[in-house]
C-alpha cells in the first residue's frame, strides 16, 4: 500500500515524526497526509517502529569499565613539562629562522676580511707599504696572468694589491729559471718574460740552463731551498713528497720565448749568487710556510716578499709579464690538500656550529613535545 | 556531586571523579557499542577503549553535552573495530552456559528482578531489534541508534557522526524504513505489547 511513496516523501514522512519539518513544509505534509490515506499507513509503520526501538532494552554491562592509573599510564604528570617543550621548540625555530635570514643576507666576504685583519694574520708586503695588507682571496682553480703594465691593470681581474704582492725580484728569478733543466721547460710549457729593461742581469741563455742541467749540484749550492721548489716542473711537483713547510704553490710564468732566446749571459752573476748565499731564505716564503700553513683557499696564492737588500726598488725589479705569455698552473691541489694542515678556524666556523645547535635544540624539543602531548592525550 | 564539577576534576587529572562518570554513563556507551558492532566481546572492548581514550582526551571536552562528546567517542570506536573487523574476519563467540550449550540472549541483559516472562520478552525484543540493525550498513545503522534508541536529536547526531544535518535526515528515513520492513517479519514473534498500533504521533 506504500509502494507509490517516493524516498522524498518517506524523509518528509521521518522529519514529521521527529518535528523536523518547517512550518511551510508541515502545512502542507498535513494537507497531503488528510488526501492520501497510503500516507497515513506509512506514517504509522514508520512511528510504530520508531516506538520499538525507543523501548529497545537495554543492555547491562557485563562487568565496570573503571579506570585505574596503571591502565591510562599516569598522563597528569608528563603533560606538564609538554608546554615547555613546546615554547621551547617554537623559540629555537625562530631564531633558526632568524639566523637563516641573516646568513642570507649577509654579503659575502664581510666576515673573512675583517678576519683576516687580525694582526698576525698576514705578513706585510713591505714596510711602509701597509696599505697593501688588505687580504684578497686567492684564485682557487686558475690564477690570471700577472699584468705587466698599469693600463692592463683595469682588464686584469687580479687586484692591484694581490699584484704587488707577486713581485718577484729579479734574482729570485733569475736563480729559478737556472735550476729548470731545458726538458723540464720543453714539459711544462710554462713561459715568462723578463724586461730586458727592468731585469737586465737577470736572462740566463740557453746555454746556461745546458750547463745547470749538466751539473745542477754547482746552483744548488747558491740556490735557497725554498726557490728550489717554485722551480719544481709540473711533474715534479705532483710527484714530490713536500713537506708542509714546502708546500710552496703557485704560478709560475716563464716565457718561452726565454728559452729560446739567444744568450745574452752566460753566467749567473756572482752578485746575485753571493746575494742568495747571504740570505739563506725569503722572509716572506719562511713566514707563511714554517709558521703559518697555508689554508686549503691560500693554496695558490704566492705571497713572496724579499728581504733580500737588492740594490734596485723592488717595485722596479717588479717581474713584468707580457698578456701574450703562455701561462700554465700547476695543478697540484690534491697533492697539497693532502700535505696542508688544519685549516684555521674562521668565525664561520663558529656560526654553523651555533646554527647546528638551535637546529638540534628545535628538534628535539618539538620531538618531546609531541611525544608528551600524545601520551598524555 | 555534579557532572560539571566531576568533569573539572576529571581535567584536573582527578581519576576518581572520571570514574564516578563512568559509573554514570558505561551502560549508555556499552549499549551504543553493542548496537553498533553486533558483538558482546568486541562492544566490551570498544567500551573500554572509549573511556580511556576519553580521560586522555577529557581537555578537548569545550562543554555542551557530555553525553554526546561519549557517544562520538564510541562511535569513532565502534567505526575502527568494524573497519578492523572487514580487513580481518572474526567469527563471534556465543555464550554458552555450563553445560557447553549456547545461550540465545545473553545472561547480562537479565534483570535480576524480573520476572522470567519479562526476561524473555526483553531478549526477544532485543535479539529482534539487533538483527534488523545488523541487516543495516555501519551509517545507516549508527544514525537510527544515535536518535531512535540514545534519543539525540538530528543536530547532535550530526555532530557525532560528523555528516550534515541533510545526510542524517535522509539516513534517519532511508534506515526506518528498512528496520520497518525488517521488524514486520518478527511481528507475531513479538509480544502485544509491541505490535503495531493505531496511535497518533
Amino acid at each position: 500500500m506504500t509502494k507509490n511513496i517516493s524516498s522524498r516523501d518517506w524523509e518528509t514522512i521521518s522529519a514529521y515524526l521527529d518535528g523536523q519539518l518547517s512550518d511551510r513544509k508541515l502545512i502542507r505534509f498535513e494537507a497531503r497526509l488528510s488526501q492520501e490515506p497510503e500516507f497515513r499507513v506509512a506514517l504509522n509503520e514508520l512511528h510504530h517502529t520508531r516506538q520499538l526501538l525507543r523501548n529497545a532494552p537495554s543492555l547491562r554491562v557485563p562487568r565496570n569499565f573503571l579506570l585505574s592509573p596503571r591502565m591510562v599510564g599516569n598522563p597528569r604528570h608528563l603533560p606538564r613539562l609538554a608546554p615547555v617543550f613546546g615554547w621551547t621548540s617554537a623559540v629555537a625555530s625562530l631564531l633558526l629562522v632568524l639566523l637563516l635570514v641573516g646568513d642570507f643576507f649577509t654579503p659575502a666576504g664581510v666576515i673573512p676580511t675583517a678576519w683576516n685583519n687580525v694582526p698576525g694574520q698576514t705578513v706585510p708586503l713591505s714596510q711602509g707599504n701597509t696599505e697593501d695588507l688588505v687580504y684578497t682571496e686567492a684564485p682557487m682553480m686558475s690564477a690570471p696572468a700577472l699584468g705587466g703594465s698599469s693600463e692592463n691593470n683595469d682588464s686584469n681581474p687580479m687586484p692591484e694589491a694581490e699584484l704587488q704582492e707577486m713581485v718577484v725580484t729579479p734574482e729570485m728569478e733569475s736563480i729559478a729559471a737556472a735550476a729548470v733543466t731545458t726538458e723540464e721547460m720543453d714539459e711544462a710549457t710554462a713561459t715568462a718574460q723578463l724586461s730586458p729593461e727592468e731585469v737586465p742581469t737577470a736572462e740566463i741563455g740557453e746555454e746556461d740552463l745546458m750547463r745547470a742541467a749538466e751539473s745542477p749540484s754547482e746552483l744548488e749550492v747558491a740556490t735557497p731551498k725554498v726557490l728550489t721548489d717554485t722551480t719544481l716542473s709540473k711533474d715534479e711537483f705532483a710527484s714530490e713528497s713536500l713537506e708542509p713547510s714546502q708546500t710552496i704553490t703557485g704560478e709560475v710564468t716563464l716565457n718561452q720565448e726565454f728559452v729560446q732566446a739567444e744568450p745574452t749571459a752566460t753566467e749567473i752573476p756572482t752578485e746575485v749568487v753571493q746575494q742568495a748565499e747571504d740570505t739563506p731564505t725569503v722572509s716572506g716564503i719562511e713566514t707563511f710556510s714554517e709558521e703559518e700553513p697555508l689554508p686549503p683557499e691560500e693554496k695558490f696564492k704566492v705571497e713572496e716578499q724579499t728581504s733580500i737588500d737588492s740594490p734596485e726598488p723592488a717595485d722596479e725589479m717588479a717581474l713584468k709579464a707580457a698578456p701574450e705569455m703562455e701561462t700554465e698552473t700547476f695543478v697540484v691541489e690534491e697533492q697539497v690538500l693532502d700535505k696542508t694542515p688544519e685549516p684555521r678556524k674562521s668565525p664561520y666556523d663558529f656560526l654553523a656550529g651555533i646554527e647546528a645547535g638551535v637546529i638540534l635544540l628545535a628538534i628535539s624539543t618539538a620531538i618531546a613535545w609531541v611525544y608528551l602531548r600524545r601520551r598524555g592525550g | 556531586m555534579d557532572e560539571i564539577t566531576l568533569i573539572r576534576d576529571a581535567q584536573q587529572g582527578d581519576l576518581e571523579a572520571f570514574n564516578r562518570l563512568i559509573l554514570a554513563y558505561q551502560e549508555m556507551v556499552y549499549n551504543q557499542a553493542y548496537r553498533v558492532i553486533g558483538e558482546s566481546d568486541a562492544a566490551e572492548d570498544a567500551t573500554q577503549e572509549t573511556f580511556i581514550s576519553a580521560y586522555r582526551k577529557i581537555d578537548s571536552y569545550r562543554g555542551g553535552s557530555f553525553k554526546a562528546w561519549l557517544l562520538r567517542i564510541v562511535t569513532n570506536a565502534c567505526y575502527d573495530e568494524l573497519r578492523r573487523r572487514k580487513r580481518r574476519p572474526v567469527v563471534p563467540l556465543e555464550p554458552t552456559d555450563e553445560y557447553d550449550e549456547e545461550i540465545e540472549s545473553p545472561r547480562w541483559i537479565a534483570d535480576p528482578g524480573e520476572s522470567p516472562e519479562d526476561f524473555t520478552l526483553r531478549a526477544e525484543l532485543s535479539d529482534a531489534i539487533q538483527n534488523c540493525l545488523d541487516d543495516l550498513s555501519d551509517d545507516f545503522r549508527t544514525v537510527v541508534i544515535l536518535v531512535d534508541i540514545q534519543g539525540m536529536d538530528y543536530t547532535e547526531a550530526s555532530q557525532i557522526m560528523g555528516t550534515p544535518l541533510g545526510t542524517v535526515k535522509s539516513r534517519l528515513a532511508r534506515a526506518r524504513r528498512g528496520m520497518r520492513l525488517c521488524l514486520q517479519g518478527f511481528w507475531e514473534l513479538l509480544p502485544g505489547a509491541f505490535r503495531l498500533e493505531n496511535e497518533a504521533p
